[in-house]
C-alpha cells in the first residue's frame, strides 16, 4: 500500500506546530497501524531526519497510552479498538489520512503527537481509590456482591485512561472518564463510604484541569475503545446532585 | 559475593511467622524520617509504594510512563492465584507452594515460595477491599477457575483483564497516598543509574524524558520494581518500554544477576505476520481450556484447515500428554509448537504457526458460552488477523513472555548490595526455571503489599547508615556519567537506527537463545553480540538532542543496556547443561524429547557477579535445599 | 449553604443542571404557550377569551412571566458559563474532526437556542409588544359576554398571510424542534435518568417530544395558509371597517 500522511509535527510544548505530509509505501495490510507510523519513523531516522514522536507502549490495546486523532476520530475508524490494535488492512491503497495529536488544553502537546495526560492521574488522586490500607481487609467472600453489581462494575473499570473520550467531546470534557472511576467504586459495597465524597472531588478536579463540561452528545460512549457507557455520566449526575443536596 | 540467603530456621510453614517476629521495627514516629525510592510503579512497584507511605515512611516513586496505570502489569490477562480453597477442591497453602516449585522446575527457593503461597490470600482479600471487579457467581461470592496446568480451581480473574484491574487497584491505592503527600510521583522520568554511598543504595540518577534533565535522589533504601527483560529478544509479548537498564545498571554496581536463562516461552500468541512484525501479541493461555491444539500430521501440508480430515490432525499435546493433555504447562506446550513446525508441521507465514481450534467446543457448548467465556479475546484476534476465530481455527506461536531471572535477592528480597531491594519480576526468586499461569500478579502483588514492608523496616532498623543528600559527591559524580553517557550515545552519528540494532539482536538472541538452546548457538551468539556492540556504538544515529523528549534517545539507552545483557543471558544458558523449565537446551534431553534436568550438578542458582568491562561475568552458587519436596521428574503424561 | 452556592454556581455538573431544570421549565411554558396556541381552532371566541383571561390574572401573570424570565435567564447564563469554560478547552482544533455518534442537533444547541431566543425576542415585541405590524394589534374583539379585547384570532391570521413571517416562524419553530430533540432527553441524562431499562424511551423521547411539539405550533401557519382558519372579520370587525383598505392591501 502507499499513503500519504498528513502529520502534525511539533517539535516541543511551547514550539508552534503544523501540519507535514508524508508519503510512504510498501506499507503491508497486516501492519498494525503504529507499524505503520514505526516504517515512516525508521525511514525519516535513516534519511536524518527526527522521527515523529507518538506514546505507545503494550500494543495490545490496554495500557491506554496510545492515541492519535486519525482522519477525525480518535484510534481511527474501528469501533472499540484503540490504535494499536488498528490494522492497515482498514485503509485502502492511496489513501491520505490525516493524523493528529489529542487536543485539550488539559492534554498539553509534548512533543508532536504525544500529549501530557497527566491531569487524569490529579483527577484519581482527588478520590479515584477505596481507603484501604494494607492489611485492613476481611476475607474476600465475607461481603457478597450480587454479580449484576460486580459485572457494571467491572464494565465501567474497563476504561484505560487513554482520553479518547476528552478527544473526541466537542467541550473536550473528561465526563465519562471520571463517571467511569465513580461508576467502578460506586456500584461495589466496598466503594459506599466514600461514594458521595469521591465524585464531588473527582468533578472538582477535572473542571480545576480545565476539561469541558458534558453536552450528552455520546460521542464519547462511541470512541471509547472500552465502550463504557454514557449511563454511568448519569449515574455520576446523579450522585452529584445528591451529595450536593444532601451531603454533609 | 555474599550470597546469604538469609532462610529463617524453623519449620517450613512458620518460617515467615517467625521471621515477621524475629525483624526488627521501625518506631512509628521514625518512619517519616526515612526516604524510599521505588523505581517502577507496577504491580510490584505502586503497591510496595502505597503500602510503604501508608505506615508512614516517605516514598519517592518514579515512572517513565506519563501515568503508573500504563506499567505492563496491566496486559496480564488470565488471573491470579490464591490458595483460598472457596471451591472445596482441596487447594491448601501447601499445594500451591508443591505446584510452584514442581512448576519451576526444582530451581526455586522453598522457604520464599512458601510464603508466596501463605500470602496469596491476603492478596485477594485486600484487592477485594480495594474494589478490583473480580468475576462473581450470581450468589455473590467469587469466581474461580484452572488455570495453567493447575489441577484445582484457585485463579481468581476478572474477565480478561485482571491485570489491568489488580494494577488499578494498586494505582488507587499509589494515588491515594500521592494525594495525602506520603508519596511523591515522579512520572516521565526514567532511572539511568544507581548510586551506592558506602556500600549502600542510596539513591538514583532520572532522566526527564520530557526535559531531558539529568538529576539524581537521594534516600534510605531503593526499591527496583522493573520488570523482566523478555525485550532482550526484540519481539516478545512485553511492552515496547520494558528494558533491563535499571536491573543491568545495579549488576554493574556489583549486584548478582540470578538465572538469566530462565525465560519463559508462552505458548498461545498470535503468530508473526512480517519483519515489520513490532511485537507480539499473547492471548490468555485460559484459551486452552477450550481450544484444542494441532498440527497437519503431514509435513507441508497447504491445505485450509477445515479441508484437513478428524484424521489427519495431530493434537500432540493430547498425544504426548493424556492426562494433561491442552492444559500441559507453558514450557511443555511452547516446545511442542516448535517441534512441530520444526519438523514441518506448521501452518500460517513461513510455517511458524500451530492450530488452537474451537470447533469441538463450539459444537459441545454453543457459540455463545464460547463467546462468554472468550469473546474479547476472539475479537483481539480478528482485529489482528483479520480471520474469525469462531470459523477458522486460531494460529498460534509461543513468545517470549516473562523472565523468571532477575537480580538475586535474599528472603528479605534485599540484593547482595546492602538497601538495594528488588521486587516482582525483577527479581528471581519464587518461580525458579518456570512460572506457572497467574502466578505473576500474584508474586508482584505478594512482594509488593505483604514482605517488602515487614523487611524493609528490618533493614532501615540494623543498617546503622546516616542520612544522605543528593548533593554528595557520590551522587554528583554518577549524574555526570549519565550524562557523559547520553552525549555519546548522541554524538555517534551514525547512520543506524536503535530499533535496527535492536532486532539484530533480538533475532540472534531469539535463535540462539530462544525455545531451545544448543552450546554451538549460544557459542555463536555469544561471538556476535560483542560485534552488534561495537557496530552500535560505531554507527548509531539519534536525531536532536539530549535534552529534549526523544524517544530514540530512549531507546538507544535502553538497547545498549540489552547488547551487554545478552551476554550475561547466553554466558548463563552455556554454563547451565542442563534441561529445566525455561531453559531447555538439546543436548540434555530424554529419549522422548522431554528435558533432562542434572539435579546433581546444577540445583543451585546461578548468581552472575560484573567483572568488569569486557570481561566475562564471574559465577557465583547459591545452593538450593529441598526439604520438603522430593526432587523428582516433572512429568505430565 | 455558602460552599454550596460556591459548588451550585461553580461546578460544570451544577451548571448542567441548572441548564437542565431552566430547559424543563421553558418547555412547561413552551406546552402552555401551544395550549394557548392551539385555541385557534377553536374561533376567535375561544382563543381571544382565553388571551382576556391571562390578562385578568393581573399580578399572577406577571409572577408568571417573571418566571419563564427567570427560566430564560438561568439557561442563558448557563449555556454562557458552560460556552466559556468549553471554548477554553479545546484552544486549537482539529485539522480534521469527524463526529461518531453525536446527532447534529446535538452539536448545534447554542445555535438553534440563540436563533430560538432572537425569535422569542421578535416574538414578544410582535405580539406582546406590538411592535412589528402595530396596524394589527390593536384590533378589538367583543366576547360573548360583552367585554372587548384584543383580538389574538385575527392578529395570528394576519401575521401568518405574510410570507416572509410564516417562513420566519417555520424556519425558527424547526430549530426549536432541533434544539429540543437533543433538549429533553438530555436534560434526562443530566438528572441522572439512564438505565438500560428505558434508555431507549428516553432517547426517542427528546426527537418524538421535539417531532409532536414542532408539528402542533406549526399546525397554525399551515392551516391559515390553507385557509383552514380564516379571517372572521365579516362578523367581529365592524369596529375596524375603516382599516379595510389595509386588509385588502394584505391578502394581496
Amino acid at each position: 500500500m502507499k499513503l500519504t500522511l498528513d502529520i502534525w509535527r511539533q517539535k516541543s510544548a511551547n514550539a508552534e506546530g503544523k501540519m507535514v505530509s508524508y508519503e510512504v509505501d510498501d506499507i503491508s495490510p497486516d501492519m498494525s497501524f503504529l507499524e505503520m507510523l514505526d516504517v515512516l519513523n525508521e525511514r525519516l531516522l535513516e534519511k536524518g531526519e527526527d522521527s515523529v514522536a507518538f506514546d505507545h507502549d503494550c500494543r495490545e490495546g490496554i495500557c491506554g497510552m496510545c492515541s492519535l486523532m486519525i482522519n477525525g476520530m480518535p484510534h481511527g475508524p474501528e469501533r472499540a479498538t484503540t490504535t494499536c490494535q488498528l490494522h492497515m488492512r482498514k485503509f485502502h491503497d492511496g489513501q491520505r489520512i490525516t493524523i493528529e495529536p489529542w487536543r485539550a488544553s488539559s492534554f498539553p502537546v509534548v512533543k508532536d503527537l504525544a500529549v501530557d495526560r497527566s491531569a487524569f492521574d490529579r483527577i484519581v488522586q482527588k478520590g479515584g481509590f477505596i481507603s484501604a490500607n494494607t492489611g485492613n481487609a476481611p476475607d474476600a467472600n465475607a461481603i457478597p456482591i450480587p454479580k449484576k453489581d460486580a459485572d457494571i462494575a467491572m464494565d465501567a473499570a474497563a476504561c484505560i485512561g487513554c482520553g479518547a473520550c476528552v478527544a473526541v467531546c466537542k467541550n473536550s470534557s473528561a465526563m465519562l472518564f471520571v463517571a467511569a472511576k465513580a461508576s467502578h467504586f460506586g456500584h461495589l459495597p466496598q466503594g459506599q463510604p466514600e461514594r458521595y465524597e469521591r465524585v464531588i472531588k473527582m468533578v472538582e478536579q477535572a473542571d480545576a484541569e480545565g476539561f469541558g463540561s458534558c453536552s450528552n452528545t455520546y460521542d464519547c460512549e462511541a470512541a471509547c475503545p472500552k465502550e463504557i457507557s454514557v449511563r454511568h455520566i448519569a449515574r455520576l449526575n446523579r450522585d452529584y446532585l445528591r451529595a450536593s443536596l444532601f451531603g454533609e | 559475593m555474599n550470597l546469604d540467603s538469609k532462610i529463617p530456621s524453623g519449620p517450613l510453614a512458620e518460617k515467615w511467622t517467625k521471621h515477621k517476629f524475629d525483624m526488627k521495627l521501625v518506631n512509628p514516629a521514625n518512619k517519616r524520617k526515612y526516604t524510599i525510592i521505588v523505581v517502577g510503579t507496577g504491580l510490584a512497584g505502586a503497591s510496595a509504594a502505597a503500602t510503604l507511605a501508608e505506615l508512614g515512611y516517605k516514598v519517592l516513586a518514579f515512572t517513565y510512563h506519563d501515568s503508573p496505570r500504563r506499567a505492563h502489569s496491566i496486559a496480564a490477562q488470565g488471573g491470579i492465584n490464591a490458595a483460598k480453597n472457596y471451591q472445596n477442591d482441596g487447594d491448601s497453602v501447601y499445594r500451591l507452594f508443591y505446584d510452584t516449585v514442581k512448576g519451576g522446575d526444582f530451581r526455586s527457593r522453598e522457604a520464599n515460595v512458601h510464603r508466596l503461597a501463605e500470602v496469596s490470600a491476603n492478596i485477594i482479600d485486600q484487592c477485594v477491599a480495594q474494589g478490583v471487579p473480580f468475576a462473581r457467581e450470581y450468589g455473590g461470592y467469587l469466581s474461580n477457575r484452572s488455570f495453567g496446568g493447575a489441577q484445582v480451581s484457585r485463579t481468581f480473574y476478572a474477565r480478561g483483564q485482571t491485570g489491568q484491574q489488580l494494577l488499578l487497584g494498586t494505582y488507587a491505592q499509589l494515588s491515594k497516598m500521592t494525594s495525602n503527600g506520603g508519596v511523591t510521583l515522579f512520572n516521565r522520568k526514567e532511572m539511568l543509574d544507581l548510586v551506592l554511598v558506602n556500600g549502600h543504595a542510596r539513591g538514583i540518577v532520572t532522566r526527564d524524558l520530557i526535559t531531558g534533565k539529568v538529576e539524581s535522589f537521594a534516600g534510605d533504601a531503593v526499591l527496583l520494581c522493573t520488570g523482566g527483560y523478555s525485550n532482550v529478544f526484540y519481539l516478545s509479548t512485553n511492552a515496547k518500554a520494558c528494558n533491563v537498564t535499571a536491573a543491568y545498571r545495579a549488576y554493574k554496581h556489583g549486584a548478582g544477576f540470578a538465572n538469566p536463562c530462565y525465560t519463559q516461552i508462552h505458548p498461545t500468541c498470535i503468530p508473526v505476520s512480517g519483519d515489520h512484525q513490532s511485537k507480539l501479541t499473547l492471548m490468555s493461555e485460559s484459551l486452552r481450556n477450550d481450544g484444542r491444539i494441532w498440527a497437519p500430521k503431514k509435513a507441508g501440508d497447504q491445505r485450509s484447515p477445515d479441508q484437513i480430515p478428524e484424521n489427519e490432525r495431530d493434537y500432540y499435546l493430547e498425544r504426548k500428554y493424556p492426562s494433561f493433555g491442552n492444559l500441559s504447562p507453558r514450557d511443555i506446550a511452547s516446545r511442542s509448537a516448535k517441534e512441530a513446525c520444526d519438523s514441518g508441521h506448521g501452518v500460517g507465514p513461513g510455517g511458524r504457526g500451530v492450530y488452537l481450534d474451537f470447533a469441538d467446543a463450539i459444537k459441545r457448548l454453543g457459540q455463545k458460552v464460547i463467546e462468554e467465556r472468550y469473546g474479547n479475546l476472539f475479537e483481539m484476534y480478528e482485529r489482528i488477523t483479520g480471520e474469525n476465530p469462531y470459523r477458522v481455527p486460531m494460529r498460534i506461536y509461543p513468545a517470549p513472555h516473562y523472565t523468571m531471572g532477575g537480580l538475586w535477592v535474599d528472603y528479605n528480597l534485599m540484593s547482595n548490595v546492602p538497601g538495594l531491594h528488588v521486587l516482582g519480576e525483577a527479581n528471581f526468586s519464587d518461580h525458579g526455571a518456570n512460572r506457572l499461569g497467574a502466578s505473576a500478579l500474584m508474586q508482584g502483588l505478594a512482594d509488593g503489599y505483604f514482605v517488602i514492608p515487614y523487611t524493609l523496616g528490618h533493614y532501615l532498623a540494623t543498617s546503622g547508615q546516616g542520612k544522605v543528600s543528593a548533593d554528595a559527591p557520590e551522587f554528583k559524580q554518577a549524574e555526570q556519567e549519565a550524562s557523559e553517557r547520553i552525549n555519546k550515545l548522541m554524538n555517534i552519528r551514525g547512520k543506524r537506527t536503535p530499533t535496527s540494532f535492536h532486532r539484530e539482536l533480538g533475532l540472534l538472541m531469539w535463535h540462539k537463545c530462544g525455545m531451545a538452546r544448543n552450546e554451538k548457538g549460544l557459542q555463536e551468539a555469544l561471538d556476535k553480540i560483542p560485534a552488534i556492540r561495537e557496530e552500535f556504538w560505531k554507527n548509531l544515529f539519534i536525531p536532536g538532542s539530549g535534552s529534549e523528549f526523544n524517544q530514540s534517545l530512549e531507546l538507544a539507552g535502553r538497547v545498549a543496556d540489552f547488547l551487554e545483557f545478552a551476554e550475561v543471558l547466553c554466558t548463563d544458558a552455556l554454563h547451565r547443561n542442563e534441561s529445566c523449565g525455561g531453559h531447555f537446551r538439546e543436548e540434555y534431553q530424554t529419549a522422548d524429547g522431554e528435558a533432562k534436568r542434572n539435579d546433581a550438578d546444577f540445583t543451585y542458582a546461578a548468581v552472575w557477579e560484573y567483572a568488569g568491562e569486557g570481561k566475562r561475568p564471574v559465577l557465583n552458587k547459591e545452593p538450593l535445599q529441598f526439604d520438603n519436596v522430593s526432587l523428582s521428574v516433572r512429568s505430565y503424561k | 449553604m455558602v460552599t454550596f452556592l460556591a459548588r451550585l454556581f461553580r461546578s460544570s455538573v451544577m451548571i448542567k443542571i441548572i441548564m437542565a431544570v431552566s430547559g424543563l421549565g421553558i418547555i412547561g411554558f413552551l406546552l402552555a404557550h401551544l395550549t394557548g396556541n392551539l385555541l385557534m381552532f377553536g374561533g376567535p371566541e375561544k382563543i381571544n377569551a382565553y388571551g382576556q383571561s391571562l390578562r385578568d390574572l393581573g399580578p399572577v401573570l406577571w409572577l408568571l412571566r417573571g418566571g419563564i424570565l427567570l427560566f430564560f435567564i438561568a439557561h442563558i447564563w448557563s449555556a454562557i458559563m458552560l460556552g466559556k469554560r468549553n471554548r477554553a478547552a479545546r484552544p486549537i482544533g482539529y485539522a480534521m474532526k469527524k463526529p461518531i455518534k453525536a446527532t447534529v442537533f446535538s452539536r448545534t444547541m447554542m445555535l438553534s437556542g440563540l436563533t430560538v431566543f432572537a425569535f422569542v425576542a421578535f416574538h414578544l415585541a410582535h405580539y406582546t409588544f406590538g411592535k412589528i405590524q402595530p396596524e394589527f394589534f390593536n384590533r378589538e374583539y367583543t366576547l360573548h359576554d360583552g367585554r372587548v379585547t384584543h383580538n389574538v384570532y385575527e392578529m395570528v391570521v394576519y401575521g401568518f398571510e405574510n410570507p416572509a413571517y410564516t417562513l420566519l416562524y417555520v424556519l425558527c419553530m424547526t430549530l426549536l424542534g432541533f434544539h429540543l430533540s437533543h433538549a429533553l432527553t438530555s436534560a434526562m441524562q443530566t438528572f441522572g435518568l439512564n438505565n438500560p431499562k428505558y434508555s431507549k424511551f428516553l432517547r426517542r423521547l427528546g426527537p418524538s417530544f421535539a417531532v409532536i411539539i414542532v408539528a402542533a405550533y406549526l399546525s397554525i401557519p399551515v392551516s391559515v395558509i390553507t385557509g383552514i382558519l380564516k379571517h372572521k372579520a365579516d362578523i367581529e370587525h365592524t369596529a375596524l371597517s375603516n382599516e379595510g383598505g389595509i386588509i385588502k392591501e394584505m391578502k394581496q
